[in-house]
């Protein structure tokens, strides 16, 4: 998939794997891997970006005797999931225009 | 590569980032593979699959590079508007004060050269007035030699003389002259040395 385009995307999908619960690192990697792919080293700066807009905090919980951080979804990050379903129209709007293009050229 | 041994190679790569943010990425990593070794992976494994240091240490600068610098937030923007104005009184005066050292500086090494050339200048001067009244005192002894012949006579000579004196000043004015040349010369490259030094040490 294009960069750009999946760089947008996997924004949305670390909130949603928020969504259902709170979660750390290794975790939301492994959640989000079921539908796109993310490396570690991807996931670090998109989380960052979330926090600094305010759409997830984070907490830390003691582990097996070590820190494990914890991001929790705020309100903004919920109301930024529900933009970005309200915008999908739009997006298979964009689809079939681009789509439309590509099949009147071929026909 | 074991745990640590990663975690202390990607410490060095990232050296250039404050302390803070370097031991963030460090906390995020050793996390991560820790989390891999829970989850039954080899130490050497989990270190595998998070990657090389090198190329982590360098998504991780470059990303830096290419982000945007943040925008002054507006109260900010105001709030340095408020302090100059504010601090007007503190900062105009030394500023004042700034562009009077500049323009003393300045002022001073004019006046350097003017002392300077003060001496040649002198000299000409006086080899100037000297050939004007060694000429005056000559042509002038010629009409009076046919008046008084002893008068004419002394006249005639303080006119000689004064051409001798003339002769003597404007050789020593073109001497002086080239010496105060060298002199002009090295003191103006030694005051380019020191604007260069300063702007050397800025740079």
């Amino acid at each position: 998939m294009d960069t750009q385009l999946k760089k947008g995307f996997l924004e949305f999908c670390v909130l949603a794997a928020l969504y259902r619960s709170d979660s750390y690192g290794y975790q939301i990697i492994k959640d989000i891997s079921v539908c796109i792919e993310i490396s570690e080293s991807t996931l670090y700066p998109i989380l960052k970006r979330l926090e600094a807009n305010g759409c997830l905090e984070t907490y830390s919980v003691e582990h097996n005797s070590r820190l494990r951080k914890y991001y929790r979804i705020t309100e903004t990050g919920k109301e930024h999931i529900q933009e970005f379903l309200n915008d999908w129209q739009q997006v298979t709007d964009i689809y079939e225009f681009v789509k439309g293009a590509v099949e009147h050229e071929e026909g | 590569m074991k745990k640590d041994e990663f975690l202390s190679s990607l410490e060095r790569l990232l050296r250039s980032l404050k302390r803070e943010e370097r031991n963030r990425f460090l906390s995020y990593y050793a996390e991560m593979i820790e989390d891999y070794m829970e989850d039954g992976c080899e130490e050497e494994d989990a270190v595998q699959r998070i990657g090389s240091p090198g190329e982590i240490a360098q998504e991780i600068l470059s990303d830096r590079e290419t982000q945007p610098a943040r925008p002054t937030p507006t109260w900010m923007k105001i709030g340095v508007i408020v302090l100059l104005i504010l601090g007007s009184p503190l900062w105009g005066s030394l500023v004042l004060v700034a562009i009077c050292c500049a323009l003393a500086v300045v002022i001073m090494v004019m006046s350097a050269y003017v002392i300077i050339w003060c001496i040649p200048f002198i000299f000409g001067v006086f080899s100037v007035s000297s050939l004007v009244l060694a000429v005056v005192s000559t042509v002038g002894s010629v009409i009076i030699m046919f008046r008084d012949t002893a008068t004419g006579t002394v006249q005639m000579g303080v006119g000689i003389l004064l051409a001798g004196i003339f002769l003597v000043t404007a050789l020593l004015t073109l001497e002086l002259g080239k010496r105060f040349v060298g002199v002009t010369k090295k003191f103006s490259r030694w005051l380019a040395g020191l604007y260069q030094k300063r702007r050397g040490v800025r740079a």
